[in-house]
C-alpha cells in the first residue's frame, strides 16, 4: 500500500485564509465622515456712467451767441464710454461736463485720478480743481486745457454714484479748422486697496 | 547649517513674493471719455465798387484784390472831382470777428494829398447776410454777414492853407484792418 504523500498545499491555503481573516478584521469597522464643503462666490468690481450732459445748450456759456456746439452721449453698447464732440470751438471758449458713474458692481470702489490719453499715446494726468495744459497735436504749444473737479465722496458703495465733472478750455495757441481728438480714462479700484 | 540658510532663504521668498502679491492684487474697472474738439475758422473777403463823378471820363479807377489785399488806383485825378467807394467786407469763416485795430501810412515816397481830400461821407452799413435780423458792424461781424464802408471824397482845388493842389503828384497809401474773433479782450 502506497502512502499518499504528505502536500503543503493546505497549509499554505490555512496560512492565507488566517491571515486574510486577520487583514479583514483590521478593516472590518464601522465609520463615518464628517465632511465640509466650501463655495466661494466673488464679488464684481464694475462701474458705469449713468448720465452725462455739458452745459453749453444754446449760447455759449459765458457768452450772449450761440456759435460753438457741443454733443455729448453715452455709449449705448457699452455704458462704459461717453462720447464729446465740440464743433465750431475758438479760443476762450469753455464748457463744462458733467457726469454720474454709478457702481453696478457688488464691491465698494474709489474713484482714482483721470488720465488723458492723446492720439499719440502720451498720458497726462489731470489735477483736481486745476488747470492742466493739453498739447492736443503735439507741437509743442497747449491747445486746450482741461480741469477736473472730483464728486465729494470719491468711495462708492455698490448701487450709488459719484458725480464728476469736467471743463475744457480752448486756448489762443489753438489752431483754426483743426479736430483734435483724445480720450479720458478713469479707473476705479476696490475701496480697500486704496490709502 | 547649510539646510538652514537654505530654508530661511526660502520663507523670506515667499514672504517678500506673498507681500508683492498683496500689493498688486487688487481689482479695477475703468470708464472712458472719448472726445473730439474741432476748432471754427476766421475768414473774411473783400468786394469793392467804385465811381467817379465827372461828365468826362478824364480821371479812371480801377481795383484788384490779391490775397486779401485790396489795391485802389486812382489816376489823372485833377481838383473838384468826387469819388464815391463802397467797400464791403463779408465773415465768411465760422466764428464771429471784430475790427480790433487799423493802421494806415503813406507809401515811401509818396507825395502828400491829404490835405486835399475833403471826406464827404464816411459811414459804416451794416448787412444781415445770415438771416438772423442782425446786421454785422465792426464790433462784431457774424458769419455771413458783411460790414460796407461807404467812402465819398472829394479832390478838392485848395487846401485849408489856401495852396493849390499839385499836379502831376502820386500818392500812395496802405491801410491794414486786424480783425480778430469776437470775444477777444480789448
Amino acid at each position: 500500500m502506497m502512502l499518499k504523500k504528505k502536500t503543503s498545499i493546505p497549509a499554505i491555503a490555512t496560512i492565507v485564509l488566517v491571515a486574510l481573516a486577520i487583514v479583514g478584521f483590521s478593516y472590518a469597522h464601522w465609520s463615518e465622515y464628517m465632511r465640509v464643503t466650501g463655495e466661494v462666490e466673488t464679488g464684481k468690481l464694475c462701474a458705469k456712467i449713468v448720465t452725462w450732459f455739458c452745459n453749453d445748450k444754446g449760447e455759449d456759456p459765458g457768452y450772449t451767441k450761440d456759435v460753438a456746439k457741443c454733443t455729448c452721449w453715452i455709449d449705448k453698447k457699452d455704458p462704459r464710454y461717453a462720447h464729446v464732440k465740440i464743433e465750431n470751438a475758438y479760443p476762450s471758449y469753455e464748457v463744462k461736463f458733467t457726469c454720474d458713474i454709478e457702481n453696478c458692481g457688488t464691491i465698494p470702489w474709489f474713484m482714482q485720478t483721470p488720465v488723458v490719453i492723446l492720439a499719440n499715446g502720451t498720458k497726462i494726468e489731470l489735477v483736481d480743481s486745476e488747470w492742466v495744459d493739453i498739447d492736443l497735436d503735439g507741437d509743442g504749444k497747449p491747445d486746450a486745457n482741461f480741469m477736473y473737479i472730483d464728486g465729494e465722496d470719491k468711495q462708492v458703495h455698490p448701487g450709488k454714484y459719484v458725480e464728476w465733472s469736467l471743463r475744457i478750455h480752448i486756448k489762443q495757441s489753438a489752431t483754426p479748422g483743426t479736430t483734435y481728438t483724445f480720450t479720458i480714462s478713469v479707473d476705479v479700484v476696490q475701496w480697500n486697496m486704496v490709502e | 547649517m547649510d539646510t538652514k540658510k537654505l530654508m530661511a532663504t526660502f520663507a523670506i521668498l515667499i514672504i517678500a513674493l506673498g507681500i508683492a502679491g498683496f500689493a498688486y492684487a487688487h481689482w479695477t474697472a475703468t470708464v472712458y471719455i472719448e472726445g473730439e474738439i474741432t476748432t471754427g475758422y476766421l475768414g473774411l473777403e473783400w468786394s469793392f465798387e467804385g465811381e467817379l463823378i465827372q461828365t468826362k471820363p478824364v480821371a479812371e479807377l480801377d481795383y484788384e484784390i490779391e490775397d486779401g489785399c485790396l489795391w485802389v488806383n486812382l489816376t489823372n485825378v485833377y481838383p473838384c472831382l468826387t469819388v464815391n467807394m463802397t467797400i464791403d467786407v463779408t465773415n465768411t469763416g465760422t466764428i464771429p470777428v471784430k475790427l480790433y485795430d487799423w493802421k494806415w501810412g503813406l507809401e515811401e515816397g509818396s507825395d502828400n494829398l491829404l490835405p486835399w481830400i475833403k471826406v464827404l461821407k464816411c459811414e459804416f452799413i451794416g448787412v444781415d447776410g445770415n438771416g438772423d435780423g442782425v446786421p454785422g458792424s465792426i464790433e462784431q461781424l457774424d458769419p455771413g454777414d458783411s460790414v460796407v464802408l461807404w467812402l465819398k471824397i472829394h479832390f478838392e482845388q485848395e487846401n485849408a492853407q489856401g495852396e493849390v493842389m499839385p499836379q502831376d503828384a502820386w500818392m500812395g497809401f496802405w491801410a491794414r484792418f486786424e480783425w480778430v474773433n469776437w470775444n477777444a479782450e480789448d
